[in-house]
């Protein structure tokens, strides 16, 4: 059961932070751009995306979004990416992006 | 931070695993998840309520568990750390033990589920009985009423007639709950008693409201009735002193459950007319949810009506004025400060007056004795029968939560062994004995809760099984996992946590103090050994074994039930009722009635023969009467109680009960024709071994004529096959004065049953539009109510003895494999030194040694068992040899299974392999 981590986040608080990086999401819709993103591969079961939420809430990388701020769907709950969450995602992302490019290209050799 | 989220109500068992998160989890996300979990499982899971608790309860677990080891992601740059909280010994053993199980997930899962299957089937057990035998009633101070009974040696001149529960024991002692009238009066007037109040059940009520006639119960109550209970209405009115005077106008009130149930909660419903077996009465009120009056829990009524109205429901005369008529049931409150005997005294000489004005004559000892019982529970003597069986299984179900108890404890003990590194490193850095054992204990505990919480589920499944096969036979059970359930859950968790962990701790942490850190690593051959462990296998298998000859001997009671010859046949037979004296027909109306329906039935395609009768075989009831035979062989003077059946002419012939001497009953028999009678053939063995049994004559105790045997009948089982075959008489219907109420059709037929059923309520209706048909069942159906109990033992022991038989196996299992895994190394050298294979495996297999002291002690254990199951029992000894032999066999299946795979695994050992393991 070893955990998937790039750096010092786990995979898998990645892939939120980069769907709440495109804006405000609620939990459902989280799981399903997951699924979109990754091409059908992440598949979150409910009690696990809520799990990944607190612990992202608790340390301060997103945030539900205050009731009125949205007038989109009232009767679910919305959360967003903070600053600190954003530049965790970005640091990752570069991070992940310079080893990619360095991996695909020993491959294509 | 407001709730985010709107609109979900948690249901029960949601309330439940949502307790696995953490408080600031709840607050946060509770209500969305809970939101988003349905939505997702409804459209992506197949709607699985069960993978969705799961996967609630686990990632619960989980996020608690991350919350818990501080396993936070590294970035937290823009909040203040908080500082590291203060974290109490038992915090610390808490996480501690999260991360043991998380790193064991295998070791948690198989004590889990052990502990949820023994503390599941518990529970069930527990709150089902509970609610049916040890709940309070709902009224003001329970603990005050008095539930009168009486008793006697003997009935020497007692001529009164009694209907209601009387019970006669071996010794001849004999007692009753059911007084006349008249002695209610008394104790009205005078103040030996405060709140005298009575009631009677009426039975099979037809309810009518409209058009739309519906069966229902009923209790007839005394004035005082609810004043006594102290009981507030819910809508609307109770029954008040107006409505029990003489000429009243009829009132009637509905219990909560009923109004919902039948009239959806119509307020509207206050106020209108409701005929009650045609007397025509206003609903005046509604009482409380869960007021169900004193009577018999399970059997609960409908409505409740004056006492007044009794004769004209009942239509069997007015039994208010008759002082030896015992009907009714007598409670009141004792004033605080009397004690039962202070009130039996003061209540004797009213009871004693009350039966000498009925019997003027009856000698000063022959009085019966008035006994002071305690109300609270209201009556429960029809309840003796459950609370023999919720005894039973809970001591059945006990004994499977032992031995999840004793594998936990085994699981422990193994663990504690592949510990003893850890715990030899923790207390040479200082940490006490008591800590250690208090860090052993708390996860023990732990596991316990954990198990409870899944028993739970489990509960919750077992109770709904054990339901549906109650109300198939119905007996109204409710299945609630209330606050009292949760309780007991609860408690059972902590004692069996506690049970399972004290023994493996103290041993281990003692152990502790001896072995040192240098001896820790080889695990030499005394601990490999475990003797502590394999008393507790032995001790497991007992037990196991206990619980599966029980099991087998049901399952083998119940295939004896069934394959009993019962004398008739009972295939393609439908059975219904129907009751006259609810649309108040008069005797001759009644009897043209039902030959009316015979031949509407005949006329039905695909019917082959119809009968009617009083009693049906396997009906549930028998009637007995007192029967006089004139020349009888037995030698005894007066009435021989006897079954009695009225039946039509041809209820012999549709159940196939062969004719063997003499003529059957014909329509000619009838009222003002000659008094005849069929005997059954044990009755003529029993009086006339001769054979000489036609033309003599029998009296039946209510008639004052004597009434010639015409004919002789085949025996068959009236009751169930487990009563076997008694004398019995039949006379035709159409001879008796009045028939008891109720009448039975069996109807023989081809041809499929669910067309039959429609026919038969269009026959019924073209004789009388008004006239409910109930109770249409097949014959085979009423057999199986009949057997109801030993069914739902067979199944709910069966299912124990499998829960048995899944904890040995991995009880086994588990302490086989962890013993081949202490001593790989040892097999390693001895195959290294040429070892035969064979000589490996029986190494193993010795380890199974304790199975064998376990059967001898289980077989021990089961003959003290079974005795305690003797009366239960059909067709077979309490040690029938096939049981045992099947259970004993099981058994060992399962001991060869859990010990194979261990055993081949160390047989594939390596040498080279298992000396390096290290």
């Amino acid at each position: 059961m070893a955990k998937q981590r790039i750096g010092s986040i786990r995979q898998i608080d990645f892939l939120v932070l980069a769907v709440l990086n495109e804006g405000p999401m609620h939990g459902y819709g989280i799981v399903q751009r997951l699924s979109e993103m990754t091409g059908g591969r992440v598949d979150l079961r409910p009690g696990d995306v809520y799990r990944v939420l607190y612990r992202m809430h608790e340390s301060g990388q997103i945030e539900p979004v205050p009731d009125g701020e949205l007038d989109d769907d009232e009767r679910r709950s919305y959360y967003r990416i903070t600053g600190a969450g954003r530049e965790i995602a970005t640091e990752q992302a570069e991070l992940l992006a310079g080893v990619s490019a360095q991996l695909l290209a020993r491959e294509s050799r | 931070m407001t709730s985010p989220v709107k609109d979900v109500a948690p249901c029960w068992w949601e309330r439940l695993a949502m307790l696995a998160f953490p408080r600031r989890f709840r607050r946060t996300f509770g209500a969305d998840l809970l939101g988003v979990s349905r939505s997702m499982y409804r459209s992506a899971y197949g709607g699985s309520e069960l993978r969705r608790a799961a996967d609630l309860i686990v990632s619960g677990l989980r996020t608690r568990a991350e919350a818990f080891f501080g396993r936070r992601t590294a970035a937290r740059p823009r909040i203040p750390d908080r500082s590291p909280r203060p974290v109490s010994a038992i915090a610390q053993d808490l996480a501690f033990a999260f991360r043991i199980f998380r790193r064991n997930p295998g070791f948690t899962l198989v004590a889990v589920l052990s502990l949820a299957i023994g503390l599941g089937a518990n529970t069930a057990i527990f709150s089902l009985f509970d609610s049916l035998l040890f709940r309070p009633l709902p009224v003001h101070a329970p603990e005050e009423l008095a539930l009168l009974h009486w008793t006697t040696d003997g009935w020497d001149g007692l001529e009164i007639s009694i209907s209601g529960w009387v019970n006669r024991n071996d010794a001849g002692r004999s007692e009753s709950s059911s007084f006349a009238y008249p002695f209610l009066e008394a104790l009205e007037e005078s103040d030996a008693l405060h709140h005298a109040f009575g009631f009677a059940r009426l039975p099979s009520l037809n309810l009518r409201l409209g058009d739309e006639s519906r069966l229902g119960d009923g209790h007839l109550i005394s004035r005082a009735y609810f004043d006594a209970l102290g009981i507030a209405p819910w809508r609307g009115r109770l029954l008040e002193s107006e409505d029990f005077r003489d000429g009243a106008e009829p009132a009637v009130l509905l219990t909560h459950a009923y109004w919902r149930s039948r009239f959806n909660s119509d307020e509207a419903l206050i106020g209108t007319e409701l005929s009650v077996n045609g007397v025509i009465a206003v609903v005046v009120g509604v009482l409380p949810p869960g007021f169900v009056g004193v009577g018999q829990a399970g059997f609960e009524p409908d409505v409740f009506v004056p006492l007044v109205l009794q004769s004209r429901i009942s239509d069997r005369g007015d039994h208010r004025g008759r002082p030896d008529r015992f009907w009714l049931h007598v409670l009141g409150r004792r004033a605080p400060g009397v004690t039962p005997a202070q009130l039996e005294a003061a209540l004797q000489p009213v009871f004693a007056q009350s039966v000498r004005s009925a019997l003027p004559e009856l000698a000063d000892a022959a009085v019966p004795r008035l006994e002071v019982r305690p109300g609270r529970y209201g009556m429960t003597e029809e309840r003796e029968d459950l609370r023999f069986a919720g005894m039973l299984l809970g001591a059945a179900a006990g004994m499977v939560l032992l031995i999840a108890c004793v594998n936990l404890a085994n699981l422990l003990m193994a663990r504690g062994q592949a510990r003893r590194r850890e715990l030899a490193v923790r207390r040479s850095l200082g940490a006490g004995g008591l800590r250690v054992v208090q860090q052993l204990l708390t996860e023990s505990v732990l596991l316990a809760l954990l198990g409870g919480l899944f028993g739970l589920l489990v509960a919750r499944w077992l109770q709904a099984a054990l339901v549906a096969e109650a109300n198939a036979s119905g007996l109204e059970l409710r299945a609630a996992l209330d606050a009292r359930a949760m309780l007991f859950a609860l408690g059972a968790s902590l004692l069996a946590g506690l049970l399972c962990g004290l023994g493996p701790a103290l041993h281990v942490a003692r152990r502790e103090l001896q072995s040192t850190l240098q001896s820790a690593s080889a695990g030499g051959r005394t601990a490999a050994r475990l003797p502590f462990s394999r008393v507790l296998l032995t001790v497991q298998v007992a037990l196991s074994l206990i619980v599966l000859v029980a099991a087998a001997l049901f399952v083998r009671t119940i295939q004896n039930l069934y394959r009993a010859d019962t004398g008739y046949s009972a295939d393609s037979v439908v059975l219904f009722n129907v009751d006259p004296t609810l649309n108040r027909y008069g005797e001759a109306d009644a009897r043209r009635l039902l030959e009316g329906i015979e031949r509407e039935l005949r006329r039905l395609p695909g019917v082959v023969e119809v009968g009617y009768s009083d009693l049906v075989p396997a009906g549930g009831t028998i009637s007995t009467e007192g029967v006089v035979t004139e020349g009888s062989a037995t030698g005894e003077e007066g009435p021989q109680s006897t079954i009695l059946n009225a039946i039509s002419p041809s209820f012999l012939d549709t159940y196939q009960v062969p004719l063997l001497s003499g003529r059957g009953l014909t329509a000619e028999d009838r009222s003002g024709s000659a008094p005849v009678v069929v005997v059954n053939e044990a009755f003529a063995r029993r009086h006339f071994p001769g054979g000489d049994v036609l033309g003599r004559s029998v009296v039946l105790s209510d008639e004052p004529v004597e009434r010639e045997i015409v004919g002789v009948s085949g025996d068959f089982a009236y009751v169930s096959p487990r009563f076997g075959i008694r004398p019995a008489v039949h006379v035709p219907i159409a001879q008796l004065a009045s028939t008891s109420g109720a009448v039975t059709y069996a109807v023989r037929h081809r041809g499929p049953v669910e067309e039959l059923s429609s026919g038969i309520r269009t026959a019924v209706r073209r004789v009388d539009a008004g006239l409910p048909v109930f109770a249409v069942r097949t014959q085979r159906a009423q057999l199986d109510m009949a057997l109801v109990r030993e069914r739902v033992f067979a199944a709910f022991s069966g299912g124990l003895g499998f829960g048995a038989l899944l904890l040995a196996c991995v009880g086994l299992y588990g302490l086989l494999s962890y013993s081949v895994l202490r001593r790989t190394h040892e097999i390693g050298i001895r195959m290294a030194l040429g070892a035969h294979i064979a000589h490996i495996l029986r190494l193993v297999l010795r380890e199974l040694q304790p199975v064998a002291i376990g059967l001898v002690l289980g077989l021990i254990g089961s003959w003290f068992a079974t005795r305690a199951l003797e009366s239960l029992l059909f067709g077979l000894d309490p040690m029938d040899p096939i049981a045992v032999v099947t259970a004993v066999g099981t058994l060992l299946a399962v001991a060869a299974i859990a010990g194979w795979v261990p055993a081949r695994r160390a047989a594939r050992v390596e040498p080279v392999e298992a000396l390096r393991t290290e």
